[in-house]
């Protein structure tokens, strides 16, 4: 039914909020200053917190709620000024982020993790609020001035005080006790039953009015709240003589939304002024889809009117130029929307730095460069885990003890360097650290252990090769942070599933730094256009290493195995693509077409196609939306004419390959 | 590229044969094709157009009833020739061949078929059971029957079909060697 769906959507909403809030929230914790917080953080911090736990009530999670309930009430305490910021509850704070992120993933896929998970940090927090508890119960002690002295920043805690009345509806024993813990938190608060089954609470608190409704919102419909508000009273005084009605919205719908509405406007303001809009994707790629289109018809027009007479059609001509210019404006600006800068994925690295470094004894700082440079949603999202191994790389294994940094010369904090710039349709990722730098020495031992033939005469970009190899590691000891041997291969493989290409460079006892080249985006490819029979083929451009016209001699048949092509002193099986794909040749005599030599993953492969057709940027389209994975296809695209061509998936074509050619019998040509 | 919706009566009409008083609330409307000598009927929303049949770009180590893909605006779709995969008619592709696009939940698809006959409404009351083993297609994916004056329509249940494994349109199904 359509309710539930609203729900779901709500649901997402919720969940996609509490991520950026979550994020937020790690975001300010990590800045603020211990010694004099600023009162505006805490409270974003604050808010983040409550807008959270409003969320989770309202969907039922309770174990949500009740972290969240802690660190507010704590947050609170600390905006108000009635406790002192320490690194303790920043920690605390960091720590509860992070099980409250698993805990909201966990929702997310119905698959809630157990409270035991939160335990600790409940523990924790609980532990210090305790602390105020005591702090406060000292300071009891004292007299006001003295209160006031212990007050760093003096931001003002006497605020009015208020006295609310606030009569419940009906309520439930459970919800009531709720409530009651929590406006207990606010103030001092007094419960009468009425005769009638109704609660009416007494509170007396420094809160606004609105809090106070907030409050009341998670567990009651506010509509059925009358709340009541007198000044300050002493104590004891009838209340209800002076109180004056406020809020009497029960039967006043517009009244109450019109409040509504502007409860809400504050919220918003409160928070940076929003200039974005949450859009679907699917909407965006749907965007993205019918530009394309677009540029596709206008490329056919184009094509059209290249016939046309140049001076009778000038007019038109001049239109379709104009045509063609605002259509590729428009590709450009439609393309930006699944651009996301690289902020998002350096704002999580100050907190592991910070962390790791710590865990290590290390000092380290980062800096990051270029986080406005701008990436595609699919790549940011994949290139977060590479760039993860690269910094704790850098920081357990290129940043030295602090008293070995002093021993070299170095300032005794290391530094690490994140950036990314825009080079030639490509972004260029960077880690950078001035620690230890790669060893030549070690690497060659190492290689050579593992079986990988080295020579003295190598160059530095060739030994550093070798740290992309599986199961490679020079570090001595293997800690729970990197040193498996496990990573480097991994980083080098997803990198290059995107489309990239990772480089290092190094200076022993300088530093080293990692250059990862990435595509704009995935969806856009560097293609060479290849003919075989009446088919148009397309293989990425990154794969191809060289295309040539073999001579006779050059072509080698092994009995059984199939085709070898000798070139540049190396036997590379020769695939014929027509045979593969079972398509009509034109031509089955090698000489006659063309062989282009593919790579991937290291290993190479020659196909003959007949002819080449020429080399575009194709916009790569998933087969598997209406159909289905095929072999050997990676993708399929949309060409100038209209028609369909597939996108030849190398690396699955040199398994083929290596299945009839393997490295042992081309060794054994090479040397015979 | 040539559009068109063609048919072999002269225009498509919705006749209520048979059941002119019970067009209400439960009747359905049915595309009817033909495949061979038989007409097939579909369910009318799932079509999502007709077109001529162009250019399919042919898909290596497919079967022979999957003709290739298609651009259709932007989306590349798959084009089933069920002439060929029921043994139905003659496959002969000229600017007369009909192409039925079909949305089975989100995902689209063509049909090749002889020619396109008819949209007609169908309360669930005229459709009958099947007898053993009738039609060439397995009666899995099969509705029923209907009579409609002279002539019998059999009703596809086009989502089965096409999301079988026989058709393996749909990854996850066996893989095509």
């Amino acid at each position: 039914m359509s309710s539930s769906i609203e729900i779901g959507q709500f649901f997402e909403v919720f969940f996609e909020e509490s991520e950026e809030l979550l994020a937020e929230m790690e975001g300010l914790l990590l800045a603020i200053d211990v010694s004099a917080p600023d009162k505006e953080e805490c409270n974003a911090i604050f808010r983040a917190a409550h807008s959270i736990k409003g969320g989770a009530a309202m969907f039922g999670l309770t174990d949500m709620v009740e972290l969240t309930h802690i660190m507010e009430s704590l947050l609170d305490n600390i905006r108000k000024g009635n406790m002192r910021l320490s690194d303790g509850h920043v920690n605390g704070f960091l720590k509860a982020k992070d099980i409250l992120k698993r805990q909201l993933s966990g929702h997310h896929q119905h698959l809630p993790i157990g409270s035991e998970v939160a335990e600790d940090v409940l523990v924790l927090l609980r532990d210090l609020s305790n602390q105020r508890t005591n702090n406060l119960g000292a300071a009891t002690h004292l007299d006001a001035s003295e209160i006031q002295a212990t007050l760093k920043g003096g931001s003002p805690i006497v605020e009015d005080a208020h006295c609310f009345r606030i009569e419940l509806p009906f309520t439930s024993v459970e919800d009531l006790n709720a409530l009651t813990a929590e406006l207990g938190l606010k103030g001092k608060l007094s419960c009468e039953n009425l005769p009638d089954g109704k609660t009416v609470l007494q509170l007396e608190t420094t809160q606004t009015l609105d809090d106070v409704v907030a409050i009341c919102s998670f567990l009651l419909n506010p509509r059925d709240i009358h709340i009541t508000q007198a000044s300050v009273l002493p104590v004891d005084k009838d209340k209800e003589a002076c109180a004056l009605p406020i809020v009497t919205a029960t039967n006043k719908a517009s009244s109450e939304s019109s409040y509504d509405k502007s409860r809400r406007g504050e919220a918003i303001s409160g928070r940076q002024d929003s200039r974005f809009i949450r859009v679907n994707l699917d909407k965006a790629d749907q965007l993205i889809n019918l530009v394309g289109e677009l540029v596709i018809t206008q490329a056919m027009i184009d094509q059209h009117a290249g016939r046309l007479d140049a001076i009778n059609h000038e007019q038109l001509l001049n239109h379709l130029t104009t045509l063609a210019r605002n259509t590729r404006d428009l590709q450009e600006s439609v393309m930006s929307i699944r651009m996301i800068p690289m902020d998002l994925v350096f704002s999580r690295f100050p907190r592991m730095v910070k962390e790791l470094a710590a865990k290590l004894g290390k000092k380290a700082k980062l800096i990051t460069l270029g986080g406005a440079t701008e990436l595609d949603k699919g790549l940011i999202e994949r290139i977060i885990d590479p760039l993860t191994h690269l910094v704790r790389n850098s920081i357990d294994h290129g940043l030295e003890l602090p008293h070995e940094r002093l021993a070299n010369n170095k300032a005794e904090t290391g530094t690490i360097i994140l950036s990314a710039v825009h080079d030639s349709g490509n972004v260029v990722l960077q880690v950078h650290d001035d620690g230890i730098g790669l060893d030549r020495g070690s690497i060659m031992q190492k290689a050579s252990d593992c079986g990988i033939s080295v020579s003295a005469e190598m160059s530095d970009e060739e030994v550093w090769q070798f740290i992309f190899a599986p199961g490679f590691t020079t570090a001595r000891t293997v800690t729970d942070i990197s040193g498996r041997g496990v990573g480097m291969d991994v980083v080098k493989r997803n990198i290059a599933a995107m489309g990239g290409s990772v480089d290092i460079q190094s200076n022993q006892g300088q530093g080293t730094t990692v250059t990862i080249s990435l595509p704009l985006t995935l969806a856009i490819l560097e293609g060479m256009l290849i003919r075989t029979g009446n088919e148009v083929y397309i293989l990425p451009l990154l794969a191809v290493v060289e295309c040539l016209q073999p001579v006779s001699g050059q072509i080698h048949e092994i009995t059984g195995k199939g085709l070898v092509i000798h070139v540049r002193d190396e036997y590379i099986p020769l695939m014929l693509l027509y045979e593969l794909f079972a398509i009509q040749p034109r031509l089955t005599n090698p000489t006659e077409g063309i062989v282009v030599v593919v790579e991937a993953l290291g290993k190479k492969t020659a196909l003959l196609v007949d002819s080449l057709v020429g080399q575009q940027q194709i916009v790569v389209k998933n087969l598997e939306t209406n159909f289905r994975r095929i072999p050997w296809i990676a993708g399929a695209t949309i060409l100038g004419d209209g028609s369909v061509s597939l996108i030849l998936d190398v690396p699955s074509l040199l398994n083929i390959t290596s299945q009839f050619c393997t490295k042992q019998t081309c060794y054994n040509l090479a040397s015979s | 590229m040539p559009e068109m919706v063609k048919s072999n009566s002269e225009k498509p009409v919705k006749v209520g044969i048979g059941g002119g008083d019970d067009a209400g609330a439960d009747s359905q409307e049915y595309l009817t094709f033909m495949l061979g000598n038989e007409e097939y009927g579909i369910d009318i929303l799932k079509v999502q157009e007709i077109r001529g049949y162009d250019n399919v770009t042919r898909v290596p180590g497919a079967p022979v009833f999957i003709k290739g893909l298609i651009n259709l605006r932007g989306l590349i779709v798959p084009i089933v020739d069920m002439r060929i995969k029921f043994k139905l008619g003659i496959p002969s592709y000229d600017h007369l061949t009909t192409v039925i696009i079909l949305d089975i939940n989100g995902r689209f698809v063509g049909i090749v078929v002889s020619g396109v006959s008819d949209v007609i409404n169908i309360t669930p009351r005229q459709i009958q059971s099947l007898p053993n083993d009738g039609s060439t297609l397995k009666s899995e994916y099969l509705l029923g029957l209907c009579s409609i004056g002279e002539r019998m329509v059999i009703l596809i249940d086009v989502d089965r079909l096409m999301l079988s494994e026989e058709i393996a349109l749909k990854h996850g199904t066996d893989e095509v060697p």
